[in-house]
């Protein structure tokens, strides 16, 4: 239960910093995506189940304040969440640069569904395209967090 | 049914995408009036995360907020920073009339463009020079009183020679004794007179250009006695003058186009200090 109550905190505040510092920090109108960070720290953390309920929920409550069409953030996240799982620290444990590109892939699946779902008459080439730089200043920003946890934390390292 | 739930529980992680890509399909297709209902729902559910999202949302409108005042402040301070300068030109305009009207001489204004790159500067140049009549020993002065005097004239600009240049001798008259003496500086900051002993010399008194030299008029201001002390020789006696003007703080001055007093006497004095 405290376990489930301090990812609540910890998404809470991805989705605090999301509108408030991440939206100052944006390039060209391209920002990180810290919530996508944290659903990606604990997909890695306990697997593909705990992922896809937590990216559901998560997506759940930004489609409830954003506005937009409801389940829209809910199905990329969902999806998100469940390959992310796959490369979990109990089964293939990967190490940080791997994780990083883990991530990108991971951010770039998210906006690709966002897009599809959300933008009429978009391309594939034209969401790749739009996807990249976003998913690299996501992978970017997660590098500094992930080498932190793998050289600070011991008990991160494989 | 058991199937079923054994089949869920051997698949947890596939029944469960299975489950939330279902929904969210669900409610991506949902109508309009659909989605209203159950955001409605939905938002009663997770009011806290609403509270939650509406506080940082507030924080948002705080930055944007700040962000705006502080062009704002931008804005403002150019304003009142032109407004200023409005100000002291109108100031300096009217300092320039009353100083018309009350020196009986022609006056130029001149608008000082650079002062010598040093702590304490004996020169300053101005944007006045040949081609708007400037002429070489032009005495400067503002409506404090005297400034210097012109040393270099180019066609464009003149250099101002203050009177603490050490090169400088300005003959000066004790206005109250009528006593004349030698104004001059030694180290180009601090002005001295020496002057025949006289008991009625006291500090604050009065010291006024004499006339004599040829340079400056008689009568222009130039400062006040500060301090009284015994020269070497003991006819005469040291004293200090403070400027009227502030010499390191000049923007405007004004040249009395007054032709050198001596010029036509140029080639005998030559002659003489040859």
């Amino acid at each position: 239960m405290r376990r489930f109550i301090t990812w609540i905190v910890y998404f809470s505040i991805a989705m605090v910093l999301q509108s408030t510092i991440i939206s100052q920090i944006s390039i060209h109108g391209i920002h990180p995506n810290a919530v996508l960070i944290v659903l990606f720290i604990l997909s890695i953390e306990y697997g593909k189940c705990a992922g896809i309920w937590s990216g559901f929920f998560v997506g759940l409550i930004i489609d409830l304040y954003s506005g937009g069409i409801l389940g829209v953030q809910a199905l990329a996240n969902t999806v998100v969440g469940g390959f992310v799982g796959l490369f979990s620290r109990r089964r293939l444990n990967p190490g940080p640069v791997f994780q990083i590109l883990i991530l990108f892939i991971a951010s770039i699946i998210h906006n690709f569904i966002y897009y599809l779902v959300e933008t009429e008459g978009i391309t594939s080439f034209e969401i790749i395209y739009t996807s990249i730089p976003s998913a690299l200043y996501t992978a970017i920003l997660s590098a500094i967090l992930l080498f932190a946890g793998h050289y600070f934390i011991p008990s991160r390292r494989r | 049914m058991h199937w079923l739930i054994a089949f869920i529980l051997s698949h947890k992680s596939g029944s469960s995408l299975f489950v939330t890509v279902l929904i969210s399909l669900m409610l991506i297709n949902s109508g309009r009036t659909e989605q209203k209902r159950i955001t409605g729902i939905l938002t009663t559910i997770f009011f806290p995360v609403e509270m939650v999202v509406n506080n940082s949302n507030k924080i948002r409108n705080l930055f944007e907020e700040n962000q705006k005042l502080n062009q704002k402040i931008s804005v403002l301070q150019v304003e009142n920073a032109s407004l200023q300068n409005a100000l002291v030109m109108d100031s300096l305009k009217t300092d320039f009339r009353e100083l018309s009207e009350e020196i009986p001489y022609n006056l130029l204004q001149a608008e000082v463009i650079s002062y010598e790159p040093v702590p304490i500067h004996r020169t300053i140049t101005i944007n006045k020079g040949r081609s708007d009549g400037v002429k070489q020993n032009m005495p400067v002065i503002n409506f404090e009183g005297v400034i210097g005097k012109v040393s270099m004239v180019l066609s464009n600009c003149s250099r101002v020679q203050l009177i603490r240049m050490p090169d400088e001798k300005l003959s000066v008259l004790h206005e109250r004794s009528g006593s004349v003496g030698i104004l001059k500086s030694n180290d180009g900051k601090n002005l001295t007179v020496n002057m025949i002993t006289q008991k009625n010399i006291f500090p604050g008194d009065t010291i006024v250009t004499s006339g004599l030299g040829g340079v400056y008029p008689p009568q222009l201001p130039l400062g006040t006695v500060s301090d009284i002390s015994e020269a070497q020789n003991p006819l005469y006696k040291n004293i200090s003058v403070s400027s009227f003007a502030d010499l390191n703080n000049l923007r405007f001055v004004n040249i009395i186009t007054l032709e050198n007093k001596w010029t036509s006497y140029k080639t005998e004095l030559d002659f003489l200090d040859e």
